[in-house]
């Protein structure tokens, strides 16, 4: 009788353990896909304004605040991942996420240095913007894959 | 040919003066995330943004007595401070939202961080709620707000596919999303509540006192209300258009006042966006002026002093200390850091949770004779009241539950 209590407490124990686990993998993996998927849309909305910029239809004003923007917020999201334990197997996809992140960034950065330098006109911006959609479809499939477990 | 004039003026104003933050926010993260699924949301919000206004200004204009004057008498001071609170904090979170807007807006036509931009804001709404008419002041700021129709005109000039926009307004969450159920019905709560802030209303039927209003005016307060409001409702409905246009497909989900412009740009160019931005400014600084002196209406008629515009302000000192106090707190939440939109998308969603509070004393005001005479709400208007009535327990009651789920639509 004792016996069967103490295996019926270990499969219990067990059970609740696996459920923790797999709930705190998913909880991780819901967190990094949602980093990557916000990542992706902060790294497409600078490449929206570049692209506007290059048909002249953006003010200056707007352009800085854009970048701005995408910047603080590509740097808010590259702190999170870059924070984020890495359990239930999802390490490699961390650190590529924090890798494109961490180059959408750069691309943002060198657009904001060329935009206030005076060099932003016509298509001087194209490679950061080209670079920038690439990014953004990288992140945005990894965001996918992770959500489809 | 004067009266005619007035209408229109009050319809213009009306429609000008609908948007604020809380709606160009909420419409542009609605547009881009879920299209037009969530049109049918903003319709709802707004009879009941009608039926709410059309009731306590004919409160006002009928009893000649402040809303929260007659909330106390009637209810008792015990339900008459839960309105009164949920009200004031209310008011405080959409006012801290409505100067951020602002500050967002400048930001669009200077480069200038939002952070620089908070203190002028606060400073520039006080002003104005200390010196300018308020006739003025709400004629201006509504007329000027009518440069968001560049909205409505930019769907025509981003040649959308009209029938897939047709269909979003049938569907439920966009099969092109990864939106899940909770996140819909969390934006459709927040689209509820950016429709039926209760500013608007105490705004409205307190003005009905500052202008004067008696009951021969109520037939253009009604046209004002249901002409305005309805029109103004198309605004919203094209921010999100053309975020559901231009953002959705691209796969951007809007955080930022700045994305909300973007469709403007990609329509008309730089000369859309200047117009865009001073339709910004001034719905973000029409409404601040609104809800400050929301802030003040609220305090001064349930404690009985003197309050309103027509009073020089030395006559009327803790209604003006009260818009001041508030302007200061607003201000103060900005300076710690906190994200503008967020306090927007915050803001929007507590409207819903407190509308209870709000709009049920209205409801028990309007339909007694003691205050209203022959005025009382009709049997059409009641039948419409008590379902309202139910759709605003359901969303306050939903809210907190959705919230946490979606950690507030992450």
């Amino acid at each position: 009788m004792i016996h069967r209590r103490l295996a019926a407490a270990a499969v219990g124990a067990l059970l609740v353990g696996v459920l923790a686990g797999c709930s705190a993998d998913d909880s991780a993996k819901s967190a990094l896909s949602q980093s990557a998927g916000t990542a992706a849309s902060s790294a497409r909305a600078a490449g929206l304004v570049l692209g506007l910029n290059e048909v002249g239809r953006v003010l200056p004003t707007v352009m800085d605040t854009g970048l701005t923007d995408a910047a603080d917020r590509l740097a808010t999201e590259a702190k999170s991942v870059a924070t984020m334990t890495a359990i239930g197997g999802i390490g490699g996809s961390r650190d590529r996420i924090l890798a494109d992140i961490r180059s959408a960034q750069d691309q943002v950065a060198s657009a904001q240095r060329a935009s206030a330098a005076g060099h932003d006109s016509g298509n001087a911006l194209d490679r950061e913007r080209r670079a920038l959609d690439r990014l953004a479809q990288q992140l945005d499939a990894a965001s996918k894959r992770l959500e489809r477990g | 040919m004067k009266g005619l004039f007035a209408v229109a003026l009050g319809v213009l104003t009306a429609i000008g003066g609908f948007v604020d933050i809380g709606d160009l926010v909420t419409s542009s993260v609605v547009g881009s995330r879920f299209g037009l699924t969530l049109a049918w949301v903003v319709v709802v919000g707004t009879i009941g943004i009608c039926l709410f206004a059309q009731m306590s200004g004919r409160v006002a204009a009928v009893s000649g007595r402040a809303t929260f004057e007659i909330i106390r008498e009637r209810l008792g001071a015990r339900l008459a401070v839960a309105n009164l609170s949920a009200s004031f904090l209310i008011n405080l979170l959409t006012l801290t939202a409505e100067i951020g807007g602002i500050a967002l807006a400048m930001q669009l036509a200077s480069s200038i961080e939002p952070a620089l931009w908070f203190p002028v804001a606060a400073f520039a709404v006080w002003i104005v709620v200390w010196r300018v008419k308020f006739s003025i002041m709400e004629n201006v700021t509504g007329l000027l707000g009518l440069a968001l129709v560049v909205f409505a005109v930019a769907i025509f000039f981003l040649h959308p596919d009209w029938s897939a926009l047709g269909s979003q307004l049938l569907q439920q969450p966009s099969p092109h999303t990864d939106e899940t159920p909770a996140s819909y019905w969390y934006y459709a709560v927040a689209l509820f509540g950016a429709a039926m802030t209760p500013y608007e209303v105490f705004f409205f039927s307190s003005g009905a006192i500052e202008e004067k209003w008696k009951a021969k005016d109520l037939a253009q307060s009604r046209v004002n209300v249901l002409v305005g409001f309805p029109l103004g409702a198309v605004l919203s409905l094209s921010i999100a258009a053309c975020a559901a246009i231009v953002l959705l497909p691209k796969g951007i989900a809007v955080t930022s006042l700045f994305e909300t412009a973007l469709p403007i740009a990609q329509a008309f160019g730089k000369i859309g966006l200047i117009v865009a931005i001073l339709g910004f400014v001034a719905a973000t600084f029409g409404a601040s002026l609104e809800v400050t002196l929301s802030s003040g209406y609220t305090l001064a008629q349930f404690f009985g002093w003197p309050w309103g515009k027509f009073r020089r302000p030395a006559s009327a000192s803790r209604f003006h200390a009260a818009m001041i106090l508030s302007l200061v707190v607003g201000l103060g939440i900005l300076l710690t850091g906190v994200d503008p939109v967020q306090v927007t998308e915050i803001s929007v969603v507590f409207s819903a949770i407190a509308l209870p509070l709000t709009y049920l004393p209205i409801l028990i005001i309007a339909n007694d004779p003691k205050y209203m005479g022959d005025r009382v709400n009709g049997r059409v208007t009641n039948a419409v009241g008590l379902i309202f009535l139910a759709i605003i327990l359901v969303a306050s009651i939903a809210a907190i539950p959705l919230m946490i789920v979606t950690g507030a639509g992450a």
